[in-house]
């Protein structure tokens, strides 16, 4: 076990390093002078110098990129073309905001879906196995915004029950939760469904049946507990998801978290800002999908016995 | 070795390549979620193609004294702020849409499928190059790394499906190279090889069609995701600018307006949902159809 963590481990690396390194050339990707993108048309000649000279942008790219590394071990990821400040006390108070964000979608994600997974399962082919598996084909067909904002129009504006944007009170934590739990709560739910119908086929759970065991103990003891080590999988990948889509479920509900952050440094063509973001978001995803290959191993014996 | 008789009819007939289709075909239509897909699609393919019969307005000819009104028999689906007939501009923007989604996949899928055929194929140092880099392209979640390439890029069409295509790469070339690795090794492919056949013939006219069925379903569910990221960009502003009559560009326009106006917001959602439902629902049955265990 300690060996696969730190075999895993290892593997993080060139990954981490390759996520700073696609983080560092979007700047080069800007086409024209990346300079007069940021700092305007309006910019002087001085002005120009000023922002080449705090990005090094007149150095080599091999000697662009070293800096950048040697900063970012240090957590540097520079300051704001446009406000001067460090990004990482731009990013750090919106992290968090974002994190806890993800954090009720993947409630809200995780609870429906195995409900309705389960649901699905305990009776296949029924015509609650097709409605809930069809509910979940839309779920994961709507594009999280629009459902946002009709959520939004629905119980903030027409009903009035919650409130229609921001963060930090309770009542505003439902809208965006739900925003941005659908979709991944009808992957889990397909994901459980599937997870389900395979063990309740196997062996052991027709000798638990067959033993006498009641219906609701085979399912809850014996076939979802074992159903659950795929599903895990799945509702690690979706939380990286999650630090996506909040760039979108952000801007419908005015969040201030690291999606505004990201979307109003594009509009302000505030690249430093832009890489920082990036990179936290990426780094935070590949983080949680060692965490979650780690914990796949400990659910999943088998594997470890192979 | 030279009589017929040992030919027996359905071997000629499995040496057919059509009767492959056919029976993907017959299998797609026996499963309910590929033909609904499939209906849904073609509903909208023929929306874009004949768009300019179907648009009752001009997408673009604002109509200030006329803005805001809601569903009617002019208007079908009401009116936009600047008075333009939302209806039209749906049918407008249907082929936009399925642009997007097809090309940015296809151009994805076209360079992800061959990295990941050399990859599957030659393995040792070529594989390990080429998978680490795609590892570190799905290190960004969803729509982070596009995100990344058209604010460098600029907002635009074209920006936006070179920054889908690149996100698309790595999805196809590890799905590829997986399948590759599954087949690589069977008789039939050392016998080509022990046959002294090039390896670009076995790469692309033996291997590619062997393990083109998990392609195809990804392809579709690709569209799907390609669809919604790209509504999604254009929602943020960084996609297809205004007044392009682009779904989430419209759904962008029409979000601070909606408290009074829903119809702004409801009409061009619905028609994303649905375009979405037909590529998820198409990849969903094709899967199944094309699935080896769910062969009855």
């Amino acid at each position: 076990m300690h060996i696969f963590i730190i075999r895993r481990l290892l593997q993080l690396i060139p990954v981490i390093i390759g996520v700073t390194l696609v983080a560092f050339l979007i700047i080069q990707l800007i086409p024209g002078d990346a300079a007069q993108v940021m700092a305007g048309e309006a910019a002087s000649e001085e002005q120009l110098e000023q922002v080449r000279e705090n990005l090094g942008l007149n150095e080599p790219l091999y000697v662009q990129y070293g800096l950048f590394l040697a900063d970012l071990a240090q957590f540097d990821l520079g300051e704001s073309v446009r406000t001067g400040q460090p990004v990482m006390e731009l990013v750090a108070p919106r992290f968090w905001i974002t994190l806890e964000l993800a954090f009720w979608g993947l409630v809200v994600a995780v609870s429906v879906g195995l409900f309705l997974g389960i649901l699905a399962a305990n009776k296949q082919n029924s015509f609650r196995d097709f409605g809930t598996m069809a509910a979940a084909v839309i779920g994961l067909s709507m594009p999280n915004f629009w459902l946002g904002l009709m959520l939004m129009y629905v119980f903030a504006n027409q009903l009035g029950w919650l409130p229609t944007s921001g963060w930090g009170d309770w009542q505003q934590i439902f809208l965006p939760a739900i925003t941005m739990g659908t979709a991944g709560a009808a992957i889990i739910a397909r994901m459980t469904r599937s997870a389900m119908l395979e063990v309740i086929g196997e062996d052991y759970v027709r000798t638990a049946r067959a033993k006498g065991v009641k219906e609701r103990f085979v399912i809850y003891k014996h076939a979802l507990r074992n159903a659950l080590i795929p599903v895990v999988t799945v509702i690690g990948l979706q939380f990286g998801y999650f630090l996506s889509g909040a760039v979108l479920t952000e801007s419908v509900f005015s969040i201030n978290g690291l999606g505004r952050l990201v979307v109003d440094a594009i509009a302000q063509r505030d690249f430093p800002v832009v890489q920082g973001t990036v990179i936290v978001l990426a780094l935070t995803f590949v983080f949680v999908n060692f965490v979650v290959d780690v914990l796949y191993r400990v659910l999943n014996k088998r594997i470890e016995l192979n | 070795m030279g009589s017929t008789v040992n030919q027996s009819p359905e071997r000629e007939e499995f040496a057919k390549p059509e009767s492959r289709f056919k029976s993907l075909l017959k299998r797609m239509i026996r499963n309910k979620s590929s033909l609904i897909g499939a209906c849904i699609l073609i509903f909208f393919l023929l929306i874009a193609a004949f768009a300019p019969f179907l648009m009752t307005h001009d997408p673009n000819s604002t109509d200030v004294l006329n803005d805001f009104q809601g569903p009617s028999s002019e208007n079908w689906f009401g009116t936009d702020h600047n008075g333009r007939d939302i209806f039209s501009r749906i049918i407008y923007g249907t082929h936009l849409t399925l642009y997007v989604g097809t090309v940015s996949v296809a151009v994805g899928a076209v360079f992800g499928i061959v990295l990941g055929l050399l990859a599957g194929y030659y393995g040792r140092i070529l594989d390990s190059i080429i998978m680490r880099v795609a590892d570190v392209l799905l290190a960004f979640p969803g729509i982070l790394l596009a995100l990344a390439i058209v604010s460098a890029l600029g907002p635009s069409l074209n920006n936006v499906i070179i920054a889908l295509a690149i996100y698309n790469i790595p999805v196809f070339a590890r799905i590829t190279r997986g399948s590759v690795l599954e087949v690589k090794d069977v008789e039939y492919i050392q016998a080509v090889r022990a046959l002294g056949a090039k390896d670009a013939k076995i790469l692309f006219q033996h291997l590619l069609p062997n393990v083109s069925s998990p392609i195809i379903v990804q392809a579709s569910l690709q569209v799907a995701t390609s669809i919604l990221s790209a509504a999604g960009l254009s929602f943020l502003g960084l996609g297809v600018q205004p007044p392009t009559p682009e779904w989430g560009a419209m759904l962008n326009s029409g979000r601070s307006y909606m408290w009074d106006n829903p119809h702004l917001t409801l009409f061009p959602g619905i028609a994303l949902v649905l375009v979405v439902l037909g590529f998820n629902m198409l990849g969903d049955g094709l899967r199944d159809a094309l699935d080896p265990r769910s062969k009855k």
